[in-house]
């Protein structure tokens, strides 16, 4: 089974979120922040990052740009899902190193979609 | 979620087989419209909750953003007015420090007359001083004139009486009245002489005592002309702190102005989810009457996947974000010029 951390200051979207990937069959890790999300990247490395852009604290580029720098993480595919949508933003994330930019709302089954094509079985 | 075909004769494995009455979906299918209404008030339960709390977070929120608000505000009242105290006493020490300047040079002015008119009157002494020591000969030789005309009238008076009065004895009395009226010019002119001197002396005496007493009025004028500076210093580091207090109410009232957007983003949040609680009270009717009405087909079928409660819940819960990020942006929400999913 393939596990995906999830990133985001809201528990409501961490809660659907991890509903969706449970339910098409994934595991799901949850961190309400970049700290957070770090300290538990360094005890187990997931399949796939789902991370917020605006999270207080640290931002979801800066929390790619250390996720990278980490052993064992860097070429762990990374998806933003954000609310911005500035060409100048998603530069800005792909230049971190982010896999992909999704802009919210996106359905479940879109979601989905992106999770096979950037974790194929 | 997936539903076999209702108009298909064979039906779905686990399905019990009962056949559709006229003008109404088959049993399958009212199964699964049942279980779907029901999957709806389950989500309907959720979201419900969701927007209690976030409309309870969005109205705490702006409660806490108002009241800090109003407190910036008082800090900037007061910071006004700190500035204005600033300014009024600044202005008023401005005329104080040019009335004392003004004072100062007035006294250096006076010193420098002061001191001129010592130096003229040292020299009117001085003159005075070198006539008194001129007329000292001349009163001598007055003195001199006055005892020779004594000892003329004298031998005049003598030969008088010894040719027994006569002519010498007229010589005798005007030589006599000459010497005693020039002795008491010259005791006149000695006494007055006298007084110019001592004048003079007395003018020098008092010309010295002020000469002794310009240092300390020197001392003085330096004094208030060095508290004056002092205090035009003063005033400078008064007016960059009254620069300071104008920036610092500069940056407050761009934090209040901050704190306003944010106020208003979240009171947005909350109408908005306002709004989406009485949309959802809308839409639960309309997928009532739809489902009443769906008859058996493939519209059931995608009907039923796209109201699965947990994949609207996340997809509800991100719109709300987005349409509540474009209300604060000033964005467009709904617009499409940018890929919303892009790999790369």
């Amino acid at each position: 089974m393939k596990t995906v951390l999830l990133v985001d200051d809201s528990p409501t979207i961490l809660l659907s979120l991890s509903a969706v990937l449970t339910q098409a069959g994934y595991a799901s890790m949850q961190a309400s922040g970049g700290e957070v999300a770090l300290a538990k990247l360094q005890a187990t490395k997931p399949d796939l990052v789902i991370t917020d852009l605006h999270m207080p604290g640290m931002d979801g580029i800066e929390l790619i740009r250390r996720i990278r720098g980490l052993p064992g993480c860097r070429f762990v595919p990374i998806l933003m899902l954000t609310t911005e949508s500035q060409a100048e933003r998603r530069a800005e994330a792909r230049t971190a190193g982010a896999t992909g930019w999704l802009v919210k709302p996106v359905l479940g089954n879109d979601l989905l979609q992106v999770l096979k094509k950037v974790m194929p079985s | 979620m997936a539903i076999s075909d209702p108009s298909s004769d064979s039906p779905a494995p686990g399905e019990p087989s009962v056949p559709a009455e006229k003008g109404r979906p088959s049993e399958p299918v009212q199964a699964r419209i049942d279980g779907l209404c029901g999957a709806f008030a389950v989500l309907r339960a959720q979201l419900a909750s969701v927007n209690c709390t976030t409309a309870e977070a969005a109205r705490g929120i702006v409660a806490q953003t108002t009241a800090v608000q109003e407190q910036l505000r008082t800090l900037i009242g007061v910071l006004e007015q700190e500035a204005a105290r600033i300014l009024s006493s600044s202005v008023e020490e401005r005329v104080r420090i040019a009335e004392e300047e003004a004072a100062v040079l007035l006294l250096q002015r006076f010193l420098d007359r002061s001191s001129e008119h010592a130096r003229e009157g040292e020299e009117r002494a001085r003159r005075i001083q070198s006539a008194v020591a001129e007329a000292g000969p001349l009163l001598a030789e007055l003195r001199d004139l006055a005892r020779q005309a004594k000892i003329v009238a004298n031998n005049a008076s003598v030969e008088a009486v010894r040719k027994e009065h006569g002519p010498f004895r007229v010589l005798a009395e005007a030589m006599r009245h000459v010497s005693e009226r020039s002795a008491a010019a010259v005791g006149q002119v000695e006494g007055a002489i006298t007084r110019v001197a001592t004048g003079s002396q007395e003018t020098r005496r008092v010309q010295e005592q002020d000469a002794a007493d310009r240092p300390q009025l020197l001392r003085f004028a330096e004094l208030v002309a060095k508290r004056a500076t002092e205090q035009r210093a003063a005033e400078e580091q008064r007016q960059r702190m009254l620069v300071d207090v104008a920036r610092q109410h500069d940056e407050l009232h761009g934090r209040v102005v901050e704190l306003f957007a944010m106020t208003q983003f979240q009171d947005v949040c909350g109408q908005q989810v306002e709004g989406v609680r009485a949309a959802l009270a809308n839409a639960e009717a309309v997928i009532r009457g739809l489902a009443g009405a769906m008859s058996p087909g493939a519209a059931a079928v995608e009907l039923a996947d796209a109201l699965d409660p947990t994949l609207l819940l996340a997809t509800y819960v991100m719109a709300s974000q987005r349409e509540a990020h474009a209300a604060a942006t000033g964005e467009t929400a709904g617009r499409d010029d940018q890929q919303r999913i892009e790999l790369f």
